[in-house]
């Protein structure tokens, strides 16, 4: 079987991109093939792929993922041939599907956006549709699962009783103090594309903003039916992106593209002092993944933010973030399953632990934001042993 | 971005005003893209795509023209009128036109058996092409959590991705 080494980038100074040292991992290699079937797809114009790139076996399981799937097929179907066409096919059946879905999501924000407005509430859209449809050239290429809403602190008992009036299968402990988040769905004939609504108690893990500041520098969220919906504005956001990017140790391909697609959309009067708050590891942090993503994606940010891609990213940061891109889907796990494998499956217990040991990336950003490399493997224990001593702790539960 | 619209028809004119095909606009979410339309059937939970030539002869179907008329406007969009006729069928089976029965007759333009059979074949590659049906997850299945394609994609409590479409590579995240 082919690894996917050959997918070639043309254009003036063509280059190969993917090919590396033969000591990169296979993980590593089929995340450089992700990669490079991502460069500029988000963009209305993409630089085409050459008549020869093909993409292996592996690859294409990797491309398939719902988060992916749509750019995939929009970059690919511009190169004929790198594709077999049951894989096209398939790409593009995710792509209709997601078009659809965002549409359908469109209308849904507006509805609840006219809810919550009409009941005083401020509520700020952010990920999911609000890149959709301000970064990408067709919101369909941006799949959006949930539809991420936050409101203030104050207002989040409110708002879900709004939202309660609108939605059916309220989770238990909504209103609970200490209960921040929240899955509602919609009543709605649309409910097999809609998604759900992951409705937040402020977004104060992603910054240190008050909420009213957020309201206030908040931008419309761009759509078609001029929706009452607002989003945060290009400098909190970037800054939310990143956070969560490094967060979650950066295991989507989507959250980078998202990253890119902001880096290359941001206002003029992009403030990045207003990005970073003033604090040096954020601002440090912020810069990291903006690397990344010119690194990786070939990200083009507007003069304005350029200040946050001005190094290289750390080496060990994208060698580790393409081997997450490279990663099997399935070994992504939650804690939840990391508690039932122990539970269930006690015999598979050193495969699961291997299987859910924390990734550099994230380990890092856990540690205090330590990206020179220095420390990763111990940072990864100790984020192992915490995870663990919590386990323990809450004696086995979530 | 792509426009999102949906056909005009003559306002008031009746669902079944003899032969002239009237465009459903009732319970659809209309998707229009640069090439093709996407249409979700609110009813039926059923997603339809439509290439350029079917998107064309829909926008057509205002219950104003006959199938006659609709098949003059093929030389516009490079189709026969048997291609005609198939689209139409299509859409009819789809329950994205009124006014028309399924079975819409072929115009007996051809003459021969053989020209007969390779006007068939084209029309019915033209219907095989023009008019699509997606697959999309049920809405059970959405109601029971978000769509994935491998458990990856799946956090928090709903932790599994299960009834995987074939076509569409995706299923739901439930509870593992």
């Amino acid at each position: 079987m082919r690894i996917g080494v050959t997918a070639i980038e043309a254009g003036s100074g063509a280059k190969r991109l993917v090919l590396r040292s033969g000591k990169s991992s296979t993980n590593e290699r089929l995340g450089q093939s992700v990669s490079l079937v991502l460069r500029g797809a988000w963009r209305d114009t993409a630089p085409p792929l050459t008549s020869d790139a093909t993409v292996s076996l592996d690859a294409q399981t990797r491309l398939a993922a719902p988060d992916v799937a749509p750019l995939t097929w929009k970059r690919l179907s511009e190169s004929p041939g790198s594709l077999p066409d049951s894989m096209a096919a398939s790409l593009q059946a995710a792509y209709r599907y997601s078009e659809l879905q965002a549409h359908m999501q469109s209308m849904a924000i507006r509805h609840v956006a006219a809810c919550l407005a009409d009941a005083g509430i401020d509520a700020l859209l952010f990920k999911g549709f609000a890149m959709a449809s301000r970064g990408y050239a067709s919101p369909g290429l941006r799949p959006a699962g949930d539809i991420d809403i936050a409101v203030d602190e104050n207002d989040y008992a409110d708002a879900a009783h709004v939202l309660g009036k609108i939605c059916h299968g309220t989770p238990n402990g909504l209103d609970a103090p200490g209960k921040d988040q929240a899955l509602l769905s919609l009543d709605s004939p649309l409910p097999a594309l809609l998604g759900q609504i992951d409705l937040h108690r402020g977004i104060d893990c992603y910054g240190s903003a008050p909420f009213a500041e957020l309201v206030e520098r908040s931008i419309a969220v761009a759509t078609e039916d001029g929706s009452p919906a607002r989003t945060l504005g290009d400098e909190d956001h970037l800054r939310l992106l990143c956070l969560h990017f490094l967060k979650h140790g950066g295991w989507k391909p989507v959250w980078l593209c998202d990253v890119a697609a902001m880096l290359e959309t941001v206002r003029d009067d992009f403030l990045p002092s207003l990005c970073h708050e003033g604090n040096p590891l954020t601002r440090r942090k912020i810069e990291v993944v903006c690397s990344l993503a010119v690194d990786i994606l070939g990200a083009r940010p507007r003069s304005a933010a350029q200040i946050f891609a001005r190094d290289p990213a750390p080496e060990w940061m994208r060698r580790s973030v393409l081997k997450q891109w490279g990663r099997p889907a399935g070994l992504h796990r939650s804690r939840l399953a990391f508690r039932k494998s122990i539970t269930r499956r006690p015999g598979w217990l050193l495969s699961d632990i291997a299987a859910r040991w924390p990734d550099p990336v994230s380990a890092a950003d856990w540690a205090g934001g330590r990206f020179d490399g220095w420390g990763v493997r111990l940072f990864q224990i100790a984020k192992f042993s915490r995870m663990a001593f919590d386990f323990v702790g809450r004696g086995g539960r979530i | 971005m792509p426009e999102q619209s949906k056909p005009t028809h003559q306002a008031g004119r009746p669902a079944d005003a003899g032969d002239h095909p009237v465009a459903r606009t009732a319970d659809l979410i209309v998707r229009r893209l640069p090439s093709e339309t996407l249409i979700y059937d609110l009813k039926t939970h059923r997603a339809t795509c439509l290439d350029a030539r079917a998107t064309a002869v829909w926008d057509e179907c205002d219950g104003t023209k006959s199938p006659d008329q609709i098949r003059s406007m093929r030389s516009g969009i490079g189709a026969s009128g048997n291609d005609i006729d198939g689209i139409l069928r299509s859409l009819a089976e789809s329950g994205l036109i009124e006014g028309v029965e399924p079975s819409v007759k072929p115009e007996p333009e051809t003459i021969d058996r053989r020209r007969a059979l390779a006007s068939l074949g084209t029309a019915l590659a033209a219907t095989a092409s023009s008019v699509m049906t997606l697959s999309v997850p049920t809405p059970a299945m959405a109601a029971s959590g978000n769509v994935c394609a491998g458990d990856g994609d799946c956090e928090g409590v709903l932790n599994i991705c299960i009834n995987i479409d074939p076509i569409t590579m995706l299923g739901v995240c439930a509870l593992g």
